[in-house]
Parts: structure tokens; C-alpha cells; sequence
């Protein structure tokens, strides 16, 4: 545990040190904002655009990670590959699992970091609105949850792009094109107006999760799909990092 | 200390290492020798635990490599070839997260890091940002790591490369210092710092166990046919008589150079014939300006060892 503890604070700290991952952070509050404010628009111009603006703010956030996870994981293990640092840590008396599972909690929790200052959100609105909207906590809780889960997603594909090289802009090519297709899998509905398109829709989308989230509707399915997946990539990243001491 | 048996290394078709055997004992220092390509770092990320040997056992203080690997990494210091460290971290910083992490109990962290530090000169720099050091205070800092969790054995791949001269000889007493609590296990392909840091040498050439003896019989190799090179204040024909001795066969040539004489003939025997050189001089009253000896390559050494073939194409049983 004590390994795992001290692996996942150097990870904060290279995080809190590297430029890439503050100019990701300013980045998706800009555009989760912008996203934010047209939703306000949408909504003060009458209760009809609401559902519409509600699944584009949920699309924006999910295009802003689809490039924001390839690029906070990229660097992870192919840069430890390139400059041999890897050598001195897997050295180290670490076990391989530690080391995965340390990489990924702290990319988990500086994306948490990341999602803070959207908190201020409600407050700022409700400050600035003649009539107060009311507020869900269950529902506002729910989104956070699923937001994080979806994120907590992505960010283990990219892990695991970034084990299968040493070239960051490789593993960041990978985890993109990895999240692209299962974003891609959420859109089926779109383009083909069939039952089974929506059912694999409804399985695969993470707008129509977070919808559901938002409306203060739990399911089961999509929580047990992203607990899975997740442990399921990362399962495969320590496989990879395995395999390398055979090579 | 370090026990290995028939281990062979494939990468794909290609055999780095290739039925090695040796053993090194409790407080050596042992290098590995061996031109690129040899199978030196190969072999010692295999006893790092960095890499799996395809067939054989290792053993490092009767515990398995491969079974046993995380508590064998807890008793093993290695820094690999190119010192790599965490360019954005602070000097200190990296050296308490090392220690932490190879489980150096909380409280004595702070005093193993300054142990380390002032062992390998890093004190003055434990505040500055890694990636601003020299080459030279990179490599102390990275040997530094090696050493603060106090490691039974200590490895290091190649750790005067890329240094200059005086960074070496720092370097060199460094390791010589380190020998009298570790058992010490480096690789050089630059014979005379072997020949100055450690006790044995093992010298390996493509993938396999070329000799494994004490340093003084590789000098007595280096000997064997070094040429030698002297130039005296004397005539040409009294140098012959008087050095003819020395060589081998009594071959010699001396020219003159104006009034001085240079003698050059391959050695006889097994012993440096530098010092006999000098005392002759010296016993004829004459000026001795230049008295050197080309030892033999690393590349000649191998070639004798072979029995004068380049090991091309050894059959294999």
C-alpha cells in the first residue's frame, strides 16, 4: 500500500509540474464553459431548446475528453519507456500492478481536479438569475458521478495506449482513435433509425448515461459497463507491462 | 552473493546471452568486460530483474530472481546504463521519493538521503531542479539512488559513460569506496578502469563466458606481447645490447633520433618490462625522456583468448 501511495504522489506532482496539463485544464473549462453558457442561452429562450442544448452540453464534454484523456495519459508510460526512467522504476522493488494502478489513480484524480471548478456552476447561476431555478443535489451528485465514470473510462484506454509505446504522440494517435470508435458506437442511433442501432446506442452512449443521470434515473447496466471496461483495460495494461520483461 | 547458472537470453531469433555461468562472492567487485553488444547490459538487467531470462536461474543472496523478485529488488541497487531521472524533480526530492519507494522506513528517509548525498558529493546541488545538473552530477545523483537503501549488491551498467576524465577519476573513487560495505557488479568496456576497481573480471563476447579471473591475471594478459616504447640519451647499438634482453625473441629496434635513441620491441615475459627499462637507464647514466607501453586492446584480448580467430561462427552443440 505504501508503494502504491508513494508511486501515486509522484504522479500528482508530475502533473502539477507539467505545462501540458494545466494548458488541458484551461482548455476544457473554456469549452465546457462556452458549452455551459449556450445551455443558459437555450434554456432563457424557452423550455422547448432545452432538451436539445442539454445533450449538446453533454456531447461537448465528451469531444473536450476525447481529446483531453489521450493527451493527460500520453505521456504516462511512453515517456518513462523513452527516457529510461521505466528501467530505474521497474528496478525498484514495485510490482506491476502498483505501478498501473498508481499512473492511473493520479490521471483519475487530477481529471477530479479538473472537474472542480465546474461546481461553481449552480452557485454562480442561481446568483445571477432573477428567479432562483431549483436545484436536484441527488441529480447534480448523479452527473458528477457519471461524468467522472465516463472519464475514469477514457483515461484507462489511454493508460493503456501509452503502454503499447514509447512514442507519446503514438499513444496519444492510439487512445484518440481507441475513444473515437467507442464514441462512434453512441451515434449509431443517428444514423441508422432502427431498433437494435438504438438498443447498441443505449448501451454504448455515454450522452444518453449522463441524460439519464440527469433526470435523477440510476441504472445498473451503463455503472456495471464502465466498472468492467475499466478494470478490464487496466487488466490489460498490466498484462502489457508484463509481457515486456520476455522481450 | 550473485549465482548464475546456464542462463541464456533470446530476443526474438537473436541470442544476447547465450549459457552463462558465474558467481560472485560477498563483498567483491567484479566487472563484466566486453566490447558493445556482448551482453553485458543484458545480463545485468537480468540480475536487476529488469528482464526475464529465457532458460537457467539466478540467484542473488540465495533468493530466486524470477520467484522471489520483489524482496531480491529490495536488496539490490542498479542504475542502468544512461542515468535517467525525473528531469522536473528537485535533487532531494527524487532521492527521498527513491528511497521511499525501495522502502526505506519513513523516519530514517531524511538521514539516508543526506548519507547518500554526502557519500556521492551531491550535497551542494540537493536543491536544484535535476534537469539543470551537469551530466557528471547526474550520474552521482542516479548512483546516489542506488545507494540509499543500503543494497547488499550494487550494479552498474557502464558507470563512467559519458563523463570526462575528471568526472571518471571522481567516479572511480567513488566505486572504490563503495566496495567496502557492497558486493559491487559493474560493466565498463574500457579495460584499464576495470583493471582499477575491481578485484576479478568477467569478460564476456557475444552473449558468452569468454574468461572469468582475478584483474591481476588480465594484466599479466595485457602484458603479454604489450609493446613497449623508450626513448634514451644514448647510441642506438648500446641501447640493442642492453634492452635486447627484454624482448621477445631479442627482437628490437632501436633508431636514432638525433642524440636520442628509440627502442621498440614487444615484452618476453608476462611481467610489465617498464620498470627494468627504467633501472637499466638509470644504471648507464642515461636520460630517459619517454618510456611507454601499448597494452593490448580489449579487441587483441579476445582475439588471443579465441586462439587468435575472431569468434565468428562458433559451432554450437
Amino acid at each position: 500500500m505504501r508503494t502504491f501511495l508513494v508511486l501515486w504522489r509522484r504522479e500528482l506532482l508530475a502533473y502539477a509540474l507539467s505545462p501540458t496539463a494545466y494548458l488541458v485544464m484551461v482548455l476544457f473549462l473554456a469549452v465546457t464553459g462556452a458549452g455551459f453558457w449556450i445551455l443558459v442561452a437555450a434554456l432563457a429562450a424557452g423550455p422547448g431548446a432545452a432538451a436539445g442544448a442539454t445533450e449538446l452540453l453533454g456531447w461537448v464534454f465528451l469531444l473536450t475528453l476525447l481529446v483531453a484523456a489521450p493527451l493527460l495519459t500520453m505521456r504516462l508510460f511512453a515517456e518513462e519507456r523513452r527516457s529510461g526512467t521505466f528501467e530505474t522504476l521497474m528496478t525498484a522493488p514495485v510490482r506491476d500492478v502498483e505501478v498501473v494502478l498508481a499512473k492511473y489513480a493520479g490521471a483519475v484524480t487530477f481529471f477530479a481536479v479538473m472537474l472542480l471548478p465546474t461546481l461553481a456552476y449552480g452557485p454562480l447561476l442561481r446568483a445571477a438569475a432573477a428567479i432562483p431555478p431549483p436545484a436536484d443535489p441527488a441529480a447534480m451528485a448523479g452527473v458528477y458521478a457519471g461524468a467522472l465514470g465516463v472519464g475514469a473510462f477514457l483515461l484507462a484506454i489511454g493508460l493503456l495506449a501509452s503502454a503499447l509505446t514509447r512514442s507519446q504522440i503514438a499513444a496519444g494517435l492510439l487512445a484518440f482513435a481507441a475513444i473515437s470508435l467507442f464514441l462512434l458506437g453512441g451515434l449509431l442511433p443517428y444514423v441508422w433509425h432502427t431498433a437494435t442501432a438504438d438498443r447498441i446506442g443505449a448501451y454504448l452512449s455515454p450522452v444518453a448515461h449522463m441524460a439519464d443521470l440527469s433526470s435523477g434515473v440510476f441504472d445498473t447496466r451503463p455503472a456495471a459497463f464502465y466498472a468492467i471496461s475499466t478494470a478490464w483495460v487496466l487488466f490489460a495494461t498490466v498484462r502489457v507491462l508484463e509481457s515486456r520483461r520476455w522481450r | 552473493m550473485v549465482r548464475i547458472e546456464h542462463v541464456t537470453k533470446r530476443f526474438g531469433g537473436i541470442t544476447a546471452v547465450d549459457d552463462l555461468s558465474f558467481e560472485v562472492a560477498r563483498g567483491e567487485v567484479v566487472g563484466v568486460l566486453g566490447p558493445n553488444g556482448a551482453g553485458k547490459t543484458t545480463t545485468l538487467r537480468m540480475i536487476a530483474g529488469y528482464l526475464r531470462p529465457t532458460g537457467g536461474t539466478i540467484t542473488v543472496g540465495g533468493r530466486s530472481v524470477q520467484d522471489d523478485s520483489i524482496e531480491v529488488r529490495r536488496r539490490t541497487g542498479y542504475m542502468p546504463e544512461h542515468a535517467a531521472l525525473y528531469p522536473e524533480m528537485r535533487v532531494a526530492e527524487y532521492l527521498r521519493y527513491r528511497a521511499a519507494l525501495k522502502g526505506v522506513p519513513v523516519r530514517r528517509v531524511r538521514r539516508r538521503v543526506a548519507e547518500a548525498a554526502e557519500q556521492c558529493g551531491i550535497g551542494p546541488v540537493l536543491n536544484r531542479t535535476i534537469g539543470h545538473l551537469s551530466k557528471g552530477y547526474r550520474q552521482r545523483v542516479a548512483l546516489a539512488d542506488t545507494l540509499v537503501h543500503e543494497p547488499e549488491l550494487l550494479i552498474l551498467d557502464e558507470p563512467t559513460l559519458g563523463l570526462d576524465p575528471n568526472q571518471i577519476r571522481q567516479a572511480r573513487d567513488l566505486v572504490r569506496g563503495l566496495a567496502e560495505r557492497h558486493t559491487v557488479l559493474l560493466s565498463s568496456h574500457i579495460l584499464p578502469e576495470v583493471e582499477m576497481t575491481c578485484s576479478r573480471v568477467i569478460i564476456l563476447h557475444r552473449g558468452r563466458l569468454l574468461a572469468a579471473e582475478p584483474v591481476r591475471a588480465l594484466a599479466r594478459r595485457m602484458n603479454r606481447n604489450a609493446r613497449i616504447v623508450a626513448q634514451v640519451r644514448a647510441p642506438p647499438d648500446a641501447v640493442r645490447d642492453e634492452l635486447a634482453a627484454l624482448a621477445a625473441g631479442g627482437r628490437l629496434t632501436a633508431e636514432s633520433a638525433g642524440e636520442w635513441t628509440e627502442a621498440r620491441f614487444e615484452a618476453a615475459g608476462d611481467e610489465d618490462p617498464r620498470p627494468a627499462v627504467a633501472a637499466a637507464a638509470a644504471r648507464r647514466g642515461w636520460d630517459l625522456r619517454e618510456l611507454r607501453r601499448d597494452a593490448q586492446s580489449l579487441e587483441e584480448i579476445f582475439l588471443a583468448l579465441t586462439g587468435g580467430q575472431a569468434p565468428h561462427g562458433e559451432a554450437a552443440p
